[in-house]
């Protein structure tokens, strides 16, 4: 700019210019105002770098706990937990002696060369009476034995020789774990020879037993898990398909299911029911066996007045049979969902609703068109059963516990489908702990699951908030996950499914923590436009005094 | 920041001083233009209802058939009425509210303005709606006697009718509040006033039942006899008190009710004919901008607008064929709407100049004539104050032309920043001499040099407190005319007011010549300009002050005031005769009485009115005349008149 | 003399209500002045203890009972009220207003808990299941709508272990109550509304009535003596129709102009006319019968009550004799007298409609309907967005006996009252009649205030009770999403001490709740706001900056623009300007 002036004024005369110059030239600046001005700027800048934007960026910024991504999705793909299901069946021979052991050792083979399902294989062990213990067994006992009461043998065989009657045969005990095998005692295979008609017919004894559940496991894997589906046995399609009904059919497996049994009659009639003592008698005793794998909450309710839907058809009268008649396609539509309070009950798990209904007299009997049944299952919902009274007069104003009898059946039957038990074999306490087995499996692979699908979140939406228990019961979920999956290799399956448990009540906390959701909808463009009109017009003199003091500073040398 | 600086060098420049009063003239000019122009359709908009709830003239009316017949009735009953003692008539509109299961009650007011009582009872009735919870409430107003004191018969009467047809719907989610006060502005002023409990115990009767929150009001104004009057149009008053002004969304709501839905024409500020033509706009304005400068209450609604409590007043003029019923219809429909706000109304204007029923100016587009008009003042008391801090004799700008002829080697030696100081006062001193340029000084600061002219430096100072004293008094003696006029007896006021006139002409030639006889020190030429100064000053900042909350009142005195920034004490005589004969027909007294003769109005009245809207309404235009524009008159006029004296 | 044996009847049924079978319904018809008609459904179940400990549910509705066993509510209370009681017409409130609410939703319980959080968290879960039952928003019932009130709730039934029972207290005044709830209310009964006269209640009519009232209680009852506890569930629907109103048809619910010809005139008029036509007020009690009122029929008896016994009158109607009262049915019922006359109560049949028929009749005498034993009215005065002040007017018509009352008010956080301000004045006396206070101050945004007062108000003479309050501002985020006409104040609950009455649920009088205008920020906006705040604050800080950090000289010291300041520059770029000219 100086010299500008100076070409301004270059044709007027030089005194002038001088006078001109003269008054153009500020003095020097003394260092202590320059260093004044330096400081006064650095101070500005330290106080907006070392205090405003870390204070700016404390505020702004949303915690996110540290997750163990990798483990999670090794656990979602399987690659961590392989399922085996070593399941220890225990003889209980009544001479302990080489040839037991031999006998053992042989339909071992035998048995082995049945079973095509690595995962779920049989270990037959010596079992000793619990009396008969003594220090010498002690000493022997090579892993091989085990002790018959303990809790973890999933069968027990009894070898009873018997003199008369067809050798062998076999008799499964309905209400323990215990397999009863009647044999001659020439069919002892001697050392020497190798097989028996009696290993044999062990072998295929226990592969039957266990065969709906082999099926239900490798089931279980094929659909879950791809990385399983490679070493299951093929199943055959039909089976498959059965199993698939079984399943869809089955409720989603919960620690605690509530049962609602409700009374719905159309008219005011009957407007009581004894129902305590028919729960007592009926249900109870199966709610105490299913108590190992879930607890149970029951409660009852009257309902009068409870009409049909409008959409549904009403019933109609068929001559021949002289029953009112329910046309199949139309029992979907039977419970009245808006009208009837079959509300879910509070607290966690899901409700399983029976239902009685009780026509009224003019309606009576009431059957279903098709096959004549006045009961029928709601998958995953609960049952209905129609109750007809015989009374042709007025409806009673009271059931009694007989009148209760064949719905309370019905009811039993229906649970133990919705709770998805195998159908063979017949000894309850079995099928009890092959549920046990199969839960656990479920529960596993859910749980590992929903911990991918966390990790997947955490990786998709960078902006949401992640808070540290989440972190906690994702890592209480591995740990569980490991345990059950350990306690499954050593057979210690209640325990296994105790740890598959809680590994799936952790996983879903973590997965449905409420304060992750909040910050996803409010993007980072929003926070630009709301920040920049006033980073904006601060930012500018700054930058530009800081700019123009060290083009001085330059200039300066 | 250089650019300012540079600017700023140009303080002392004098053809900078000669500015301001062009400046000011201009700003006077282009604020008055700007109101000129604001009818022209660039510059203001049609209505609109922005209050979506509203929904005007949706729902269809039922108020007909025999009604009609109920509403004759009732007529009769109330032209019945009308010389009977007013405890009876109360009591018999009170059993017609109770024939209709209504909660009914009585207020007594009694207020003495000026020696007058004005005495009389508000009678009420409350329909509680089925759904509503008693938190919200609407109002309608029917007044015993409107503004031009007739008997409000049909007006009252159709009131009963639609209280008792209003009872029969459950659709109501408000309460809906029948008001029938004694008269037009003081009846509905202790009304409100008492349902807010801001009323005066001794002499406004508390109110025994009361609703929720107002909503709104409507009042309507119908003065036809026993056998009716067919009416031609609805005109909407819509001026509350000191110029606040309803919502724009109930004007607009009740407009296109009577328009659209009933088909009955709308009219404002008494402009019967409107031709939409810019005369008739910009007169309709102006009348606006009167009535709302003068601030008084032009219906029952008026009192309800301080409140925050929106209202409008339907009156019915001209002689047409719209019959009672329509008139009943467009307030039940109103209603209807009314009914449906979810809120209080508040998406519309609050600020507004109505240019006829359904076109209108905002707040943003005209404002800043007014601020104009004041901003005039404060440029004329800055140069004022830049004056007062002058020395008579120019000083020539030591930056601009030099002498050419000028010994080099001084200029040399000036040159080098490193010079010691003995050196220049050296060559100060051998530089004083020279005849041909000002006088000047040199000036060292911290070691930085400068030559400056001594005229600049030498500073003269300001004596402020007399001037400052005096205008202060000034203001202080506008309370004597604010408390004469708001509690003189109302027969003497005239008198009052002729005898002010005079002494207001006459007393700042009395005061000048009192200073001027008695201490002409004090009066000095600075202290003049700084009286006028300041006052200007203050008037400028009271204006802007005021455009925001009464535009129009800040516009007419500003107007008003104009002269004042633009006269000066001057040395000839003719110039100061003419400036104070125009004062003197500027003086407030004066524009009021012109004002008055203008619009024809009756100045005995006008007086009275305001000190009842002083003690009644809380009406402050009297504030403003006297304490902001009478003592900048003064201050100015003394200023003036100081000047005959020497 | 009547009045008060209607009212002995009253409290006779309601004592009779108090005992009994495990489900009663009953239904009381009482005219009242100005056209309207006093409706009050009683509907009670009871469920013994044992058989709900066992969640086997029989009449009490199992989805109600397992709300109330989750959350360990022990006796419960809720209230959905619309509309207002004219206690200057209708004289005394049904039920002595035990059964009654403010308007909106009102819940008050007794939550078992060790421990006041425990009890509070329980209290959570407690509005927020109901609020699903009932479709109200009742899990909007947080912190700062709960009190814990001392003196206001006594409970009604017998509690064992009364030491850990924590009272909890929440009102929703701006709750608009309305059809939705009553869908659950009539799904809790056992006869579900298809008979019994639950099939009288019907949404349009309900809420069409001037005053209505939806109540629910339940509480625990033993015997005396023997251990067998059970729980009683008592509905309520108490409603005044306007009969005129009520009558009209469904399908044409507007009231036009009646044809003329149909319009009773006032012939007495000088003026009358065939156009002109005072309405004449014929001083007759209006015709109407049941169906028409209720615009349902009556569908017989709900056969779950007890057919034999002291209960078996389930719809009774209190008028005075002469009134002529038809029964249309084709069942067969049986009619009962009471309280000389005033009182007839029928056995409804079983499976069959019925109706009463009232034709218009000229009464000659009346019923005296008793005064209630206070009138009370609260108003906000003032206006303007920053302060007012809050006005209860409390007046004891009683000439002879003085009446204590607890006056309970619970104020949102944002009405900040100024307890100096609390005046409290009787008309009669200069003595203060306020002889306790309870009192617990607002936490912003943490709980509201809960004042609760223990007055005796002298006989015939008025009690002013006012105080002074300051208006929050909230943040942007705390107004309702929702169009904002102001907030809603709840009303005032105000429960007389003596004189008691006969039984133990008490006498209550509730205010209406007031409309509490907030400042508004306008939502439109926001951002320009940010915008510009945030530009005048870098404005400010961009001065500041330079006057700290630029070096002043002298003005003809300033580089490039030295002399004669703007024209020496502008000179300057035009000689420049010449220059490069003159060089191309």
């Amino acid at each position: 700019m100086a010299a500008e002036s100076e070409q301004t004024f270059s044709e007027t005369s030089p005194a002038l210019q001088n006078a001109v110059k003269s008054s153009n030239q500020p003095p020097p600046e003394t260092k202590e105002s320059l260093w004044l001005r330096r400081l006064s700027i650095l101070s500005f800048w330290a106080v907006v770098v070392f205090l405003g934007l870390p204070i700016w960026l404390k505020t702004t910024a949303i915690y996110r706990a540290e997750l163990p991504l990798q483990e999670m999705t090794e656990w979602a793909e399987g690659k961590v937990c392989k399922p085996v299901f070593p399941l220890r069946i225990a003889v209980e021979a009544p001479d302990v002696s080489a040839d037991a052991h031999h006998l053992l050792r042989t339909t071992q083979h035998a048995l082995d060369d049945i079973n095509d399902f690595s995962a779920h294989h049989l270990r037959l062990m010596l079992a000793d009476p619990p009396l008969t213990a003594n220090a010498s067994q002690q000493v022997v006992s090579d892993g091989t034995r085990i002790q018959s009461d303990d809790e973890d043998v999933a069968l027990l065989i009894r070898l009873i020789p018997v003199e008369t009657g067809t050798t062998p045969r076999s008799h499964l005990q309905p209400f323990s774990p215990t397999l009863d095998v009647y044999y001659s005692p020439n069919q002892i295979p001697s050392q020497s020879s190798t097989g028996s008609t009696l290993a044999t017919f062990l072998a295929q004894e226990l592969h039957s037993l266990f065969a709906e559940e082999q099926a239900q496991l490798a089931h279980l894997l094929s659909t879950i898990s791809g990385a399983h589906a490679a070493k299951v046995k093929a199943l055959s399609p039909e089976t498959s398909a059965q199993l698939e009904r079984q399943s869809t059919r089955a409720l989603k497996y919960a620690p605690t299911y509530h049962l609602t049994f409700s009374l719905f009659s159309p008219s005011y009639a009957p407007s009581a029911w004894d129902i305590e003592t028919a729960l007592r008698t009926y249900i109870s005793p199966l709610l105490e066996s299913f108590s190992g794998i879930s607890n149970f909450t029951v409660d009852t309710q009257v309902q009068l007045y409870a009409t049909f839907a409008p959409s549904v058809r009403q019933p109609e009268y068929d001559e021949e049979t002289k029953a009112w008649t329910l046309r199949k396609e139309d029992l979907s539509g039977f419970v009245n969902a808006a009208e009837w309070p079959l509300s879910p009950s509070i607290g966690k798990g899901p409700t399983v609703n029976f239902i009685v209904y009780v026509p009224d007299h003019t309606q009576s009997p009431l059957l279903v068109n098709e096959n004549a049944g006045n009961s029928w299952l709601i998958p995953q919902w609960g049952g209905v059963h129609i109750l007809n009274l015989q009374s042709e007069s007025d409806t009673p104003s009271a059931l009694t516990t007989e009148m209760l009898a064949p719905a309370m059946h019905t009811f039993s039957n229906q649970l133990i489908s919705l709770f998805g038990l195998p159908q063979s074999p017949a000894s309850l306490p079995l099928r009890i702990s092959t549920l046990e087995r199969v839960r656990a499996a479920s529960l596993i692979f859910s749980a590992s699951s929903t911990l991918g699908a966390l990790a997947q979140v955490y990786k998709k939406l960078p902006s949401i908030p992640v808070p540290d228990n989440v972190a906690q019961s994702t890592h209480r979920t591995i740990v569980h996950l490991q345990q059950a999956c350990d306690f499954l290799r050593d057979g210690r399956f209640p325990s296994a499914l105790e740890h598959a448990r809680a590994a799936e009540v952790e996983a879903e906390k973590a997965f449905f923590e409420r304060s992750m959701v909040g910050q996803v909808y409010f993007p980072d463009e929003h926070k630009v436009a709301v920040y920049l009109p006033l980073l904006g017009p601060v930012a500018v003199p700054l930058v530009m005094a800081a700019l123009k003091e060290l083009k001085s500073i330059l200039k300066r040398g | 920041m250089a650019l300012i600086s540079s600017i700023l060098a140009l303080r002392r420049d004098k053809r900078i001083l000669k500015i301001p009063p062009y400046l000011s003239a201009l700003c006077v000019i282009v604020g008055i233009a700007w109101l000129l122009v604001l009818p022209l359709n660039e510059y203001s908009r049609g209505t609109y209802v922005s209050e979506n709830a509203l929904l005007p003239g949706q729902v269809h009316t039922y108020f007909t058939g025999s009604e009609h017949n109920v509403f004759r009735a009732y007529r009769h009953e109330v032209h019945g009425l009308i010389d009977k003692p007013v405890a009876e008539r109360s009591q018999r509109l009170e059993t017609i509210f109770r024939e209709q299961n209504l909660k009914v009650a009585t207020q007594h007011y009694n207020y003495t303005v000026s020696n007058r009582t004005i005495a009389n009872e508000n009678v009420y009735a409350i329909l509680q709606g089925p759904r509503a919870d008693a938190t919200e409430a609407i109002v309608l107003i029917a007044a015993w006697k409107n503004m031009a004191d007739e008997v409000n018969n049909s007006g009252v009467a159709l009131v009963l009718t639609l209280a008792r047809y209003f009872k029969r719907w459950s659709l109501w989610s408000k309460d809906i509040i029948f008001l029938i006060p004694g008269d037009s502005t003081s009846g509905s002023q202790a009304w409100v006033d008492a349902y807010h409990d801001g009323h005066d115990q001794r002499y406004v009767e508390s109110l025994n039942i009361k609703s929720g929150a107002l909503q709104g009001a409507v009042a309507v104004d119908y003065p036809a006899g026993p056998w009716g009057q067919r009416y031609d149009k609805l005109h909407v008053v819509y001026d509350g008190v000191n110029g606040q002004l309803p919502n724009l969304d109930l004007f607009n709501t009740a407009v296109q009710i009577a328009s659209g839905q009933m088909g009955i024409g709308s009219v404002i500020q008494r402009m019967w004919h409107h031709d939409n033509s810019y005369k008739d706009r910009l007169q309709t304005m102006l009348r606006g901008m009167i009535s709302q400068g003068l601030g008084h209450a032009t219906g029952p609604h008026s009192s309800f607008i301080p409140y925050h409590v929106d209202a409008v007043t339907l009156q019915t003029v001209g002689d047409g064929w719209h019959d009672e019923m329509s008139l009943g219809k467009t307030v039940e429909s109103l209603f209807r709407s009314l009914n449906n706000l979810l809120e209080h109304l508040h998406q519309s204007f609050f600020f507004y100049l109505l240019l006829q029923s359904n076109r209108f100016v905002s707040i943003g587009t005209y404002l800043p004539s007014a601020m104009l008009i004041a901003i005039n003042f404060s440029i004329a008391a800055m140069a004022l104050w830049v004056k007062s801090g002058r020395r008579t004799e120019p000083i020539a700008n030591p930056a601009s032309t030099q002498p050419k002829s000028k010994p080099a080697s001084s200029a040399d030696k000036e040159d080098k920043g490193d010079t010691k100081p003995t050196h220049d006062i050296k060559h100060a001193k051998e530089k004083a001499p020279a005849p041909q340029q000002p006088a000047t000084e040199l000036l060292e600061i911290d070691g930085a040099l400068a030559i400056v002219p001594v005229a600049s430096t030498t500073v003269t100072e300001r004596a402020l407190l007399i001037p400052a004293l005096l205008v202060i008094s000034a203001h202080a003696l506008g309370l004597v005319p604010l408390y004469l006029f708001n509690n003189w007896d109302a027969d003497h006021l005239p008198g009052l007011f002729i005898t002010t006139a005079n002494i207001i002409t006459l007393f700042p030639i009395a005061v000048a010549f009192l200073f001027n006889y008695t201490s002409p020190h004090i009066l000095t030429l600075q202290a003049l300009t700084l009286i006028q100064c300041f006052s200007l000053l203050l008037l400028g900042m009271f204006l802007a002050a005021l455009a925001t909350l009464n535009f129009s009142l800040s516009v007419l005195i500003g107007v008003a005031c104009v002269p004042l920034s633009f006269v000066r004490r001057s040395t000839n005589m003719g110039i100061n005769a003419v400036q104070l004969g125009m004062l003197a027909l500027l003086n407030p007294c004066m524009v009021v009485q012109i004002g008055t003769k203008l619009l024809g109005g009756n100045l005995a009245e006008i007086l009275v009115t305001a000190a009842q809207g002083w003690h009644i309404w809380g009406l402050w235009t009297q504030v403003v005349v006297w304490l902001v524009w009478f003592p900048a008159w003064i201050a100015c006029s003394v200023v003036v008149a100081s000047g005959i004296f020497d | 003399m009547l009045s008060s044996l209607c009212l002995v009847l009253l409290n006779a049924l309601v004592i009779s209500v108090a005992a009994g079978s495990d489900y009663h319904e009953q239904l009381l018809l009482r005219p009242l002045p100005q056209n309207t008609l006093l409706a009050s459904f009683n509907f009670r179940s009871n469920e013994s203890a044992a058989a709900f400990e066992q969640q086997n549910f029989r009449y009490f509705p199992r989805s109600f009972g397992q709300i109330l066993q989750h959350a360990h509510a022990k006796e419960l209370h809720l209230r959905f009220n619309v509309g207002r009681w004219d206690a200057e017409n209708w004289g005394q409130r049904p039920r002595n207003g035990a059964r009654e609410g403010g308007t909106g939703v009102e819940l008050w319980a007794w939550v078992e808990a060790d421990t006041e959080d425990e009890a509070f968290a329980r209290w959570l879960t407690l509005t927020n299941a109901l609020s699903g039952l009932f479709c109200a928003s009742l899990n909007f019932i947080d912190a700062t709508k709960t009190i814990r009130p001392v003196m206001t709730f006594a409970p009604e039934g017998q509690h064992a272990n009364s030491s850990n029972l924590h009272l909890l207290h929440g009102t929703l005044p701006h709750e608009v109550v309305c059809t939705e709830n009553l869908t659950p209310f009539l799904k809790l009964l056992p006869c579900k509304g298809k008979a019994g006269i639950s099939s009288l209640l019907d949404g349009h009519k309900l809420f069409d009535a001037s005053f209505q009232t939806m109540a629910i209680d339940v509480r625990p009852i033993c015997g005396q003596g023997d251990a067998s506890c059970f729980l009683e569930m008592e509905q309520t629907v108490d409603m005044v129709l306007d009969i005129a109103r009520s009558k009209r048809p469904r399908d044409n619910p507007i009231p036009r102009p009646l044809p003329i010809d149909q319009l009773e005139c006032d012939t007495s008029k000088l003026y009358n006319a065939h156009d002109t036509c005072y309405p004449l007020n014929k001083g007759t009690d209006p015709a109407w019968t049941l169906e028409e009122v209720f615009g349902k029929p009556l569908r017989g008896a709900c056969p779950l009550t007890e057919q034999s016994g002291d209960e078996v009158n389930t719809v009774c109607i209190n008028t005075p004799p002469e009134r002529t009262v038809e029964v249309r049915t084709t069942g067969q019922f049986a009619e009962s007298k009471l309280a000389s006359d005033t009182v007839r109560c029928y056995k409804l049949p079983t499976g069959a409609h019925f109706d009463l028929v009232l034709p218009e009749q000229k009464m000659s005498t009346g019923l005296v309907r008793p005064d209630p034993q206070i009138f009370a009215a609260r108003s906000i005065n003032g206006h303007g967005q920053e302060r007012g002040s809050t006005q209860s007017i409390i007046r004891n018509p009683s000439t002879t006996e003085a009446v204590e009352i607890v006056y309970l008010e619970s104020l949102p956080w944002f009405m900040k009252p100024y307890l100096h301000t609390l005046r409290a004045r009787v008309d009669t006396t200069y003595e203060s009649p306020i002889k306790e206070t309870y009192y617990r101050p607002a936490v912003d945004r943490k709980r509201g205030t809960h004042l609760e007062l223990r007055m005796v108000i002298p006989p015939s003479s008025t009690l002013t009770l006012t105080y002074d309050f300051e208006k929050a501002i909230l943040r942007y985020t705390e107004y309702p999403p929702d169009a904002n006409r102001g907030f809603d104040v709840a009303p005032a609950v105000i429960r007389i001490l003596s004189p008691q009455s006969g039984d133990n649920r008490g006498v209550y009088v509730r205010t209406t709740s007031l409309l509490l205008p907030l400042p508004t920020p306008d939502f439109s906006m926001p951002y320009n706001v940010i915008i510009l705040t945030s530009t005048v604050m870098a404005l400010g800080f961009g001065n500041i900056f330079n006057l700290l950090v630029r070096r002043f000289v002298g003005i003809d010291e300033a580089p490039a623009l030295g002399a004669g300041g703007l024209k020496g520059m502008l000179l300057s770029k035009i000689t420049r300007l010449r220059g490069l000219l003159g060089k191309a």
